[in-house]
């Protein structure tokens, strides 16, 4: 058995090792030729021949000089290519006034003919081949060891809409979409600060897509940016970044049930986040980004409780966190009062629930199980059917068989009532993940209340909240500030206090510049700055 | 990654010592102190407090002289490794006694008020798993956990007590001390008992994040927790009068019966009560078990990478001891054995280690 399991354990250990299997191709440390037919060829090969690989050849100083471009064309704009590449270079050599053939250089070239913006000078097959499935165009020219990557690239990509998660009432109507740089650009137009750095990493050993790291050097405490980029240079995969699954990796419990890092589609909420001294994660072709480090409170906001009164904004903020306990244990409840504490409820309640159950087949566990069970199902089916559709099924659902089963004596009408609460409490809560947390930790505190009662529920509760307070993301404890006790960053957390009182950043970010706003002194005029 | 460097703040030491001193013991005090001090109880309340916050300052001031190091250790640094060792077994003894038996008897609580035809191994049980589980995560999540619980049940508290005062008859605890001088006196180490808990400073002193404010905090905490058990015991003396409970076992819990808010959600009280203590009680054993580890990995001198097993082993500890006594009456009788042992401890064997590390102290700087 020990050898069996030291074997395992051994060739797991191998398979780590490996596992950081090198896939690149032999071509990698390839240089370019001379020979332009070669250097297509090779570059054709490395790219398996396919059928989207485009090479123009083309005449210089009258054929006794040969050059080419190389790119794919679903990735590039061929416009480009022609204005600013092919007629450029054709109309300098075949003009032959200013230039010789022998002075017809790279360096000639970058300066005096290309007319587009980004240029690189390459030599490897691995920067070329990169290049070209990033969209760049290569150029290369008989008799010379150097190419050119010319940026050309034009992805199409869908016009920036609504956000469909995260709809406000007042707020801007602009969300993120699957283009990294309509992304950047919806960041940088509210952001004009030139410490908004943006750092490119790659990620994927094949799809080798670009993850983005955004945040506000002079703000951000630098430890947190060291630990996201840290983690993000361990991911070695060669999956779809675009899944978004490879964010699990970065983590610091992947196995979380609560959400412990923060995705959003919307720039306002990014760039206050940033603001803060959180750092944004972009993810090209993912429409939303993702913040970290975030805490439970965090998660409960939203973009609307900025936009209006304190009071207001406070109150609905004091709802959500009501909501968030309906969600989670609202059928527990119903299941603890019902069969076990019926005396805690008041007479007339508890009358008027034993008559509405009078007939019901089943103990009040079994209905509620049936009840979240098809809830469940429901709010599945809902998501992934087209919109019009789920919509029907909503109806269908939520009344037809409701009102069914209540007709047909398999459910009572009281517990209809609260699953429609229930469902509409999670509604209420602003994070998706968070929603869906919720939605699992429903189920063991309903069997913990069909076993012990009140008691089991307040046990269920004390184990999740152990759960929670040991819950870290990115170093920040997750229900900070709550606990421990930040009074000035609580501010913002169960209530939002008026916008006069933000004078600070959140401490338990450990910004390093920890001053957010200036407040003006009431009939000084003078601007006061708090140290 | 340390973003912020894990410690407890200064005000936590407040947050847990109030929790942890009002356990089981809010629900007991009362019976206690009627038999010996009568009308006069409440005054004994108060004159016990102010001892266990006498034999609490001699803990801090004794963990205070070793700043890095929880009370088993201090033992092992004043003693050396046997003697060291010896003194930490009553300790120990006395900490995992007294989490097992305030299971005991809240489990008791809980199925008269809440769950009577639950199996009492069963309750121990879950309440079990649920502490394992915390402390098996690390002082800051059950500090963060009390910081959580502690205003909910504050708050449920002051707002019980002031609800109470509605019905309270002032004439009950009249004459104050008329020929009972001799009472009050007898009941202050009755009274001191229902504080234990208060050794807890020197268990966590070395997490805090600065010793400064840790003495404003914690004298803070005891005087919260002074004035709370005192109000309890008070308001049940406006409630019923001495004479009446003395016949009950659980005062405290069954003035929550006497308040009806009718045609409310809330119409009877008693199981609202229960409902909100359970996190108080769990809180005390979850810390008398942080404690009760800390107190095995000294003495075993286990390694930090096994310390999970010690934590494990708890389990079983806490479930036997709770499931040991046969009724109530025999756990409170265990109960009682335990307190006595934490009077030796707390008010001899405490000063005695603080003369006994201060001389030592003295002589290390002489040297």
């Amino acid at each position: 058995m020990a050898r069996l399991y030291k074997r395992l354990f051994m060739n797991q250990k191998e398979s780590n090792g490996n596992g950081n299997t090198d896939t690149k191709n032999n071509y990698n440390s390839q240089v370019i030729s001379t020979d332009i037919s070669k250097n297509i060829k090779d570059l054709k090969n490395a790219m398996n021949n396919s059928i989207d690989i485009i090479s123009k050849e083309i005449m210089l100083f009258g054929a006794d000089m040969l050059a080419a471009v190389i790119f794919i064309n679903n990735l590039v704009n061929e416009d480009t290519i022609n204005e600013h590449i092919i007629k450029p270079i054709t109309r300098v050599s075949n003009s032959a006034a200013n230039f010789t053939k022998s002075s017809f250089d790279i360096n000639t070239i970058i300066d005096s003919v290309i007319t587009t913006g980004s240029i690189v000078v390459v030599q490897t097959f691995d920067d070329i081949v990169h290049g070209i499935l990033t969209g760049d165009t290569f150029l290369c020219i008989q008799g010379m060891e150097k190419g050119l990557l010319i940026n050309t690239s034009e992805f199409k990509g869908r016009t920036i809409g609504e956000p469909l998660l995260e709809p406000s009432v007042k707020g801007p109507q602009e969300a993120f979409v699957e283009l990294l740089k309509d992304n950047l650009g919806l960041i940088r137009k509210r952001l004009r600060d030139p410490n908004l750095t943006f750092e490119v990493h790659i990620i994927g050993r094949r799809t080798k897509g670009n993850v983005v790291l955004a945040y506000m050097k002079g703000i951000v405490n630098e430890d947190i940016v060291k630990e996201v980029r840290k983690r993000i240079q361990k991911v070695d995969t060669d999956d779809n970044v675009g899944s978004a699954q490879v964010l699990h990796l970065l983590s610091d419990n992947p196995n979380s049930v609560f959400p412990l890092i923060q995705a959003t589609e919307r720039p306002d909420k990014t760039v206050a986040s940033l603001l803060e001294g959180r750092v944004a994660i972009i993810v090209e072709g993912v429409p939303r980004l993702y913040l970290v480090p975030v805490t439970l409170p965090m998660l409960i906001q939203s973009i609307d409780d900025y936009y209006e009164n304190w009071i207001v904004g406070s109150m609905i903020r004091l709802m959500r966190y009501i909501a968030l306990f309906i969600s989670a244990a609202l059928p527990a409840l119903y299941i603890a009062m019902t069969s076990f504490h019926p005396g805690l409820l008041p007479t007339i309640l508890a009358l008027s629930i034993a008559g509405s159950r009078t007939g019901v087949p089943f103990p009040s566990v079994i209905e509620a199980v049936l009840m979240v069970g098809t809830l469940e199902l429901l709010q599945e089916a809902g998501i992934r059917l087209p919109r019009t559709v789920g919509q029907t099924v909503s109806i269908v659902g939520g009344l037809v068989i409701g009102q069914a089963a209540v007709q047909a004596g398999i459910i009572s009408p009281i517990m209809v009532i609260v699953i429609a609460i229930t469902a509409i409490a999670s509604f209420a809560i602003p994070d998706y993940s968070l929603g869906l947390s919720t939605r699992f930790v429903r189920i063991p505190l309903m069997f913990l209340a069909t076993t012990f009662g009140a008691y089991g529920i307040i046990m269920g509760i004390l184990f999740i909240l152990g759960y929670v307070c040991s819950l870290k993301s990115f170093g920040v404890r997750y229900l900070e500030p709550v606990t421990p006790y930040r009074i000035r960053d609580m501010k913002d957390t169960l209530i939002k206090a008026p916008q006069w009182t933000f004078g600070k950043r959140p401490e338990f970010l450990n910004p390093e510049d920890t001053q957010r706003q200036i407040i003006k002194e009431k009939g000084s005029g003078s601007n006061k700055r708090k140290s | 990654m340390a973003v912020i460097k894990e410690n407890l703040k200064p005000i936590q030491i407040m947050t847990i010592t109030v929790s942890t001193l009002l356990g089981v013991n809010i629900f007991t005090v009362q019976h206690e102190l009627v038999v010996i001090a009568g009308q006069d109880m409440w005054l004994s309340a108060i004159l016990g407090g102010l001892l266990a916050y006498a034999g609490g300052l001699s803990l801090y001031y004794l963990a205070k002289l070793y700043p890095k190091s929880n009370l088993p250790e201090i033992f092992i640094q004043l003693g050396g490794k046997i003697i060291g060792r010896i003194i930490l077994i009553p300790f120990m003894v006395y900490v995992l006694l007294y989490g097992g038996l305030s299971l005991r008897i809240f489990t008791q609580v809980t199925r008269v008020f809440l769950l009577d035809r639950t199996p009492t191994y069963a309750i121990v049980l879950l309440m079990c798993v649920v502490v394992v589980y915390v402390v098996n995560k690390n002082i800051y999540t059950i500090s963060n956990v009390i910081d959580l619980l502690f205003p909910v049940f504050m708050g449920a508290l002051v707002l019980f007590i002031f609800i109470t005062l509605r019905q309270a008859d002032i004439y009950r605890i009249e004459p104050i001390l008329f020929e009972n001088t001799r009472g009050v006196i007898d009941s202050i180490i009755p009274a001191y008992q229902a504080f234990s808990g208060y050794g807890i400073i020197a268990y966590i002193l070395c997490y805090m994040q600065t010793i400064k404010k840790t003495f404003k905090w914690y004298t803070i905490g005891m005087t919260v927790t002074t004035i709370l058990i005192s109000a309890s015991v008070l308001v049940t003396l406006l409630n019923f009068g001495p004479d009446e409970i003395k016949t009950m076992v659980y005062p405290f819990l069954a003035l929550s019966k006497t308040i009806e808010f009718s045609n409310t959600l809330v119409e009877r009280l008693e199981g609202f009560m229960v409902i909100i203590w359970i996190p108080v009680t769990f809180i005390t054993i979850t810390v008398f078990t942080f404690a009760s580890v800390r107190n095995f990995v000294t003495l075993l001198s286990v390694k930090p990478k096994y310390e999970k097993f010690v934590v494990y082993a708890h389990l079983p500890l806490l479930a036997y001891i709770g499931l040991y006594s046969r009724n109530s009456l025999e756990a409170l009788k265990y109960f009682d054995y335990t307190q006595v042992l934490a009077t030796y401890l707390g008010l001899i064997a405490s000063p005695a280690l603080l003369i006994i590390a201060l001389i030592k102290t003295r002589r290390e700087k002489h040297a």
